[in-house]
């Protein structure tokens, strides 16, 4: 009667979703998360929900992902001790950002491409586009679009190798982009 | 069931085998010592030291500066004869990092932090940190470590691995070294004084460098930032116990001259990085610290007024930040001092002032990189002043 407890587990697991969530979600038009956004995952994408992010990807998190996550005003940023103010500027914000992510311990190498202004829907914010290498040596590019709502700052970064990966999941990234809805902020 | 004899026995075995480790790690002979052989953990050591070094060298980190390394390599020489010991050839580098840290690898490569260089007043006190860092190398620390490490993990399965070396990264991780135990770092300090009275150094005016990092450190807990011997023993522990070895060699005088009389001026160029590096990363505390030291140099520069005022702005301190990037634009009209006064008047929606340091901003840097910002800031100036009148 011991191996009872066990069957059951195993019942639920194999009819559970589970472990089949990420190809499910293909299959759902557009999903709603505890982030109060809504998007479209994009076809042969897979879907990773994340205590703190919802992470996207085509090939594998390591060749290439897009990230969307949310940081409320007066926290603080993930590689330095300074906190996102209300009251700055988009092109301060910008800098703070550059700061945060020269100073990740998995970037080296930081090139910055392009700092320009970004419209999404009502928000506004700015789009950074960078090259850096990794600790395992591949060169990588990072899309990084930060927009600043009336309580949060969200930021969408889509990365992935210099080689192959970036450009492939490129298109796949502007569809999830352009469906994507930012329902509280 | 495990009977109380059989657990004094285990207990009584256990008791053997540290003593058994303690003996294993004292046939690691120095190796300045005539019957000295590198052993095959030596060489494994070095193996992976070279990897790491390499590793520090290609990347951003590393802080290249001929004449900065052959000072640090002249001052070595001078504690130890030549920087050839034994089998291994020292080789003392930089690193860029603003936290306090040196550390020596397997290899005999000493790295010392730009940080820590920004606090050095006197050769000396620059050579009681090469001085202690050798000790490590001369009595193969790494290896002793390593010997240890690899005895206690036969005693008890799954103990912790290596200490993770990574001087990779930002605030939380660079320099992030694990010192050596209590004893090694001790030996390691006897030597370093033994050193420093031969080479005619000042043991006093060499501790002196334990002071300041006590000093620079205070408030800082040891997970917030890793500084220069920050484990065993502790800072406090570390100046006494300098302090009675100052004592015991009654050789606080400088016998020689030192090889530069004012080193700061070497490091100076590091200080100043450092402390746009420190408010880079919001240490407020770090960089008011290091201020005043290079006040000393120049006190009324422009580039200074601009940082005080970077660290005002830092603790919220709106009026004199203002006040402060106006003492520096008088000093000296720079791109940085307009965009941050532009900036501010801006959120201020003070738009004559606005316009007027944003738009010699961009006369200044044409090549900004928030060049579409401040356009779009100029833009909308302008609209304002429209309406208005």
């Amino acid at each position: 009667m011991k191996v009872l407890p066990s069957i059951t587990m195993l019942v639920a697991l194999v009819f559970s979703t589970l472990y089949t969530y990420a190809e499910e979600a293909q299959a759902i038009d557009t999903i709603t998360h505890g982030l109060d956004v809504d998007f479209t995952v994009p076809a042969s994408w897979y879907l990773y929900p994340r205590s703190q992010a919802i992470v996207l990807t085509r090939d594998g998190e390591l060749l290439q992902s897009v990230s969307i996550s949310r940081i409320g005003y007066g926290k603080k940023l993930t590689n330095i001790d300074r906190t996102l103010d209300k009251n700055a500027l988009v092109s301060e914000l910008g800098e703070l950002y550059m700061q945060n992510i020269e100073n990740s311990s998995e970037v080296s190498k930081l090139e910055r491409l392009a700092f320009e202004p970004a419209q999404h829907g009502s928000l506004s914010g700015f789009t950074l586009k960078y090259r850096f290498k990794i600790s395992n040596g591949a060169w990588m590019l990072g899309s990084l679009i930060v927009l600043t709502g009336e309580n949060y700052v969200y930021q969408v970064l889509y990365s992935g190798t210099e080689r192959v990966y970036f450009e492939r999941g490129e298109k796949g990234f502007e569809a999830f982009l352009a469906s994507l809805r930012i329902l509280k902020h | 069931m495990m009977t109380s004899k059989s657990v004094n026995k285990l207990v009584l075995t256990s008791m053997v085998c540290v003593l058994l480790t303690a003996c294993s790690g004292s046939q690691i002979k120095p190796i300045t010592d005539p019957g000295y052989q590198p052993g095959k953990e030596d060489a494994r050591l070095r193996i992976t030291a070279d990897r790491l070094s390499k590793r520090i060298e290609d990347s951003r980190h590393y802080y290249h500066d001929p004449e900065v390394q052959d000072y640090l390599n002249r001052i070595a020489r001078r504690l130890v004869g030549s920087l050839e010991l034994g089998d291994i050839k020292l080789n003392i580098q930089v690193i860029e990092n603003p936290n306090y840290n040196a550390f020596v690898l397997a290899n005999g490569h000493i790295y010392i932090h730009t940080g820590l260089l920004s606090l050095i007043d006197s050769e000396a006190e620059l050579a009681t940190i090469l001085a202690h860092e050798i000790g490590h190398v001369v009595h193969r620390d790494a290896a002793r470590a390593a010997d240890q490490r690899k005895s206690a993990a036969n005693l008890y399965a799954g103990f912790s691995a290596l200490p993770l070396i990574n001087i990779f990264g930002g605030l939380h991780m660079a320099g992030s070294i694990s010192g050596y135990s209590r004893d090694l770092e001790r030996n390691a300090d006897h030597y370093a004084a033994e050193r420093l009275n031969q080479a005619g150094y000042n043991l006093a005016e060499g501790s002196g460098i334990f002071r300041k990092l006590s000093e620079a450190t205070e408030g800082i807990t040891e997970n917030d930032t890793p500084y220069f011997f920050s484990t065993h023993p502790r800072m406090k522990e570390r100046v006494d116990s300098f302090g009675q070895l100052e004592f015991g060699n009654n050789s606080n005088q400088q016998k020689q001259a030192p090889i530069e009389s004012t080193p700061n001026i070497i490091f100076r160029d590091m200080a100043w990085s450092t402390l746009a590096n420190y408010i880079e990363l919001g240490n407020t505390a770090q960089a008011e610290h290091l201020l005043p030291r290079l006040k000393e140099y120049e006190s009324n520069n422009a580039v200074l007024r601009y940082y005080e005022a970077k660290i005002a702005q830092l603790k919220g301190e709106d009026e004199e930040y203002r006040s402060l990037l106006n003492q520096a634009l008088a000093l000296e009209d720079q791109p940085d001092i307009r965009r941050e006064l532009g900036l501010l008047s801006f959120k201020n929606r003070d738009w004559a002032n606005a316009r007027e340091h944003l738009t010699q901003y961009l006369k200044q840097a044409p090549e900004a990189k928030d060049r579409m910002f401040i356009e779009a800031y100029l833009r909308e100036i302008k609209e304002h002043k429209d309406t208005e009148q």
